[in-house]
């Protein structure tokens, strides 16, 4: 195998890897405890749902990446030359290591967003809204990953 | 935007009127009352009564409560999805509910059918323990047809009952090494040891061999007769007890029937102690109690003819209120602002001296919302969604709210959908542009949206200034400042918009309105060393020009979540496409489609729903929001457990 489709791999391997473990670590944290507030009342369902599955878009967003690099140099078909490897392989840094951690932290603010749905309810929107700050990071990963990907010529 | 202007209300009646006023205020519900200052509380009516009222109601509340329980104990209800979010209320018409009311007295002894019904079931039930117990302790027996009259055994043998672990050869094996002679039989077993009976000679010491052998003696509990004769008497008897109980619990089912009864009486009641617990918030005197309270200024000749056609004496009149004063806030919008309300009310109400944003947010929102989201498809189903909920659920004024939320915000998908030809992931026709082939031009949309939104809270900024008089603020402060940002924005992209020729002139515009900002701020400062020292902070207003455009750029987010959504659409599609030609891959394809889109719908509208929101709250607040106002809370009529279909007239 060409070196550069070896890197390419790679750079849709970093994308997906790292931020869906992120992903799957926050939504655990989040949901272990939305478990837990559901035992005491079952009606908290919806709210802590919604708090549970907000640490999950950044394993999207890597999917997201890692898909549209696939198909691009699905598209050529041949063999990638080296540079435009390794283009892939940077292209894939920004959102995979930027979801992993902003996952997990993500993960943690929900979960204290889960508190406040467990003894105020009537304040949960401004957890949700905590839980969304982290987020911001990912999503600045995503676009520049997304424009890295973007500037690539095959 | 507005911020219902509030009155305040004085009322004085006769002291044994009290209740009639407060139930007709109940009623109304468009009265917060205000709690006397200490100072003022003339009140010769002791708290005593009051707590003695309300301990009453208590009990009742109690008693009405153990009822629901127990008919939730034996015919609970079951939630539906929905109803799972939503919770579920019992929904009554106002003829019900009056009908309802007016069965108190048959409440009464139903409450105590109810309670006996249940007293017997728990007595029934640790009866049908016993009997368990019981036939559980003589099912080893059960082979043993001796009665019980014999177990004494005869004047030369003697009987011996009891249990053993091992091989019962090891029994017999010892009774044989010495010499006894003995007969022996296996009557039962349970799951650890064997039940046997031995017959030995009197004399013979039989009993101490076997229980050196680890022989356990033991009997029957049983007095008269044969084990197997009592095991049918019990089984008899445990049938019985099943079948009673089984009768009970088809009654308590039909009582459960009354449910919405009971409901109806624990809001009834849970009302009353509103309405008593209000009495601490009067001033008493010896014939006459005044109050005080907060009335929307629009309701008060409402008020006023309400009180008046009870047609008892009293004084009324609506004061306006102080400067000083904390007036409670209530948003008043026209229709289509409404449910932005809920935005401004998830985050805090304005304060008094605010402008309410609901109808500042409401556009944006929508806009926001419809580019996070940004597929005509998934809109329209979140929009349907939410009108089905609407007609199915009876929900309250504050869920009715978040419906027309998300179903405005769902037409803000379809909106931006159908300009970028965006529907389920397809692109059926050109549309403006395409998100994914173009995602420059995304960014440039959303960021030209978040400039926008940005200009439009500084002004409104300015026009607060204005409003309170400070004109210089407005245009010294606001209106520069926003010269100045255009001009930095001219200055470093002029040339892309063809103003090349007018670079010069720009830059001399952006330096003056930057000088003009550092002066201004030394505005209202008296004395040359003041003023000088001024300076340095109007430079940091300059360098705030960063946190402008850092706020501006945040709304890029909104072409990430349109794009990420875009492209996860386009990819379900794909794979649908590529199972679609295989044997029966049509299953597998519709299958995928509808998860995979199912799944992108979901993680969207939350995220578009989160994100969007945050932008309202802290790029766009930043610029001229607190909030901060407590929430108008008029002593009403609660809904705990019912709900009315159709308010009545008031």
């Amino acid at each position: 195998m060409v070196l550069g489709t070896l890197y390419a791999f790679l750079g849709v391997a970093i994308a997906v890897l790292f931020s869906g473990i992120g992903s799957a670590y926050g939504v655990s944290i989040a949901g272990k405890l939305a478990a837990g507030v559901v035992t005491e009342d079952p009606k908290k369902f919806g709210q802590t749902l919604i708090l549970t599955a907000l640490p999950g878009t950044q394993g999207i967003y890597g999917f997201v990446i890692g898909m549209l690099m696939v198909f691009k140099f699905a598209a050529v078909g041949g063999p990638i030359p080296l540079e435009a490897g390794i283009r892939f392989l940077i292209t894939g840094l920004p959102i995979g290591i930027v979801g992993l951690f902003s996952a997990v932290l993500q993960g943690k603010v929900a979960a204290a967003g889960i508190g406040i749905v467990a003894k105020r309810p009537e304040e949960s929107a401004k957890g949700i809204v905590y839980a969304g700050l982290v987020e911001t990071y990912a999503i600045l990963a995503f676009i520049i990953s997304f424009f890295l990907y973007n500037s690539i010529t095959l | 935007m507005a911020i219902v202007p509030m009155k305040r209300l004085e009322l004085y009646g006769l002291k044994r009127h009290k209740a009639s006023y407060l139930a007709e205020l109940q009623r109304l519900g468009l009265v917060e009352l205000i709690k006397p200052a200490a100072e003022e509380r003339w009140t010769t009516e002791s708290g005593e009564a009051i707590g003695r009222e309300l301990h009453h109601i208590d009990e009742r509340l109690a008693e009405i409560n153990r009822v629901l329980a127990v008919f939730e104990r034996f015919a609970p209800q079951r939630p539906s999805f929905v109803e799972q979010f939503a919770g579920i209320k019992t929904v009554l018409t106002w003829e019900e509910q009056q009908n309802y009311l007016a069965r108190q007295e048959e409440a009464v002894s139903l409450t105590d059918r109810v309670f006996n019904a249940e007293k017997e079931h728990t007595w029934l039930e640790q009866e049908k323990l016993r009997v368990e117990r019981e036939i559980a302790s003589l099912q080893p027996w059960a082979g043993l047809d001796l009665p019980a009259e014999d177990w004494k055994g005869s004047k030369r043998v003697a009987l011996l009952l009891g249990s053993f672990d091992r091989d019962p050869r090891l029994l017999t094996e010892a009774l044989a090494s010495e010499q006894i002679a003995y007969y022996f039989r296996q009557i039962g077993a349970d799951d650890h040891r064997q039940y046997y009976i031995f017959f030995c000679l009197r004399e013979s010491p039989a009993e101490e061999v076997l229980r050196a052998k680890g022989f356990l003696p033991a009997r029957p509990e049983l007095t008269t007769g044969a084990v197997g004769e009592r095991l049918a008497v019990l089984t008899a008897k445990k049938q019985e007890l099943a079948a009673s109980l089984a009768q009970i619990e088809d009654k308590l089912k039909t009582l459960a029937e009354e449910r919405p009864l009971f409901q109806t009486l624990y809001d009834f009641w849970y009302n009353q102690r509103l309405q008593v617990e209000a009495k601490n918030q009067l001033l008493t005197g010896k014939a006459v109690f005044g109050l005080e309270g907060w009335v929307p200024a629009a309701q008060c000749t409402r008020v006023e003819q309400v009180i008046t056609s009870l047609g008892l004496p009293h004084y009324i009149r609506f004061i306006d209120p102080q400067t000083e004063e904390e007036i409670p806030i209530l948003l008043e919008n026209k229709k289509v602002v409404t449910p932005f309300e809920k935005l401004v009310e998830a985050f805090s109400l304005p304060r008094q001296d605010e402008v309410d944003p609901s109808a500042a947010i409401a556009p944006f929102f929508f806009l926001c919302y419809g580019m996070a989201l940004g597929d005509a498809g998934y809109g329209l189903v979140l929009s349907l969604i939410c009108v089905v909920l609407m007609a199915k659920l009876t929900m309250g004024p504050g869920g009715r709210k978040m419906a027309w939320l998300f179903f405005a915000s769902g037409l803000g998908a379809v909106f931006f959908g159908l300009l970028t030809s965006s529907i389920f992931g397809y692109s059926l026709y050109p549309g403006f542009f395409n998100v994914i082939e173009k995602p420059q031009l995304l960014l440039i949309v959303a960021l030209g949206l978040g400039l926008v939104q940005l200009y439009t809270g500084t002004v409104i900024s300015a026009w607060i200034s204005i409003k309170n008089g400070d004109w210089a603020e407005a245009v010294l402060g606001k209106g520069v400042w926003l010269l100045f940002l255009t001009g930095l924005l001219l200055t470093a992209g002029g040339s892309q918009l063809g103003l090349e020729a007018y670079a010069q002139p720009t830059k001399y515009v952006t330096a003056l309105t930057a000088g003009l900002l550092v002066i201004g701020n030394a505005r209202g400062k008296k004395g040359f060393w003041a003023k000088l020292k001024a300076v340095p902070g109007g430079l940091l207003n300059i360098y705030g020009s960063v946190g402008f455009f850092s706020d501006v750029l945040s709304y890029s987010r909104l072409m990430a979540l349109g794009l990420s959504g875009a492209v996860m659409g386009s990819i379900i599609n794909l794979f649908a496409e590529m199972t679609w030609g295989a044997p029966v891959g049509w299953i597998f394809s519709i299958i995928i489609f509808l998860f995979g889109h199912g799944l992108n719908f979901g993680l969207n509208i939350l995220g578009a729903y989160v994100h969007s929101s945050r932008l309202q709250y802290l790029e766009f607040f930043n610029t001229f929001f607190t909030g901060g106002g407590r929430p108008f809370a008029p002593l009403k009529l609660e809904q705990i457990n019912i709900f009315l279909k159709k308010e009545r007239e008031v």
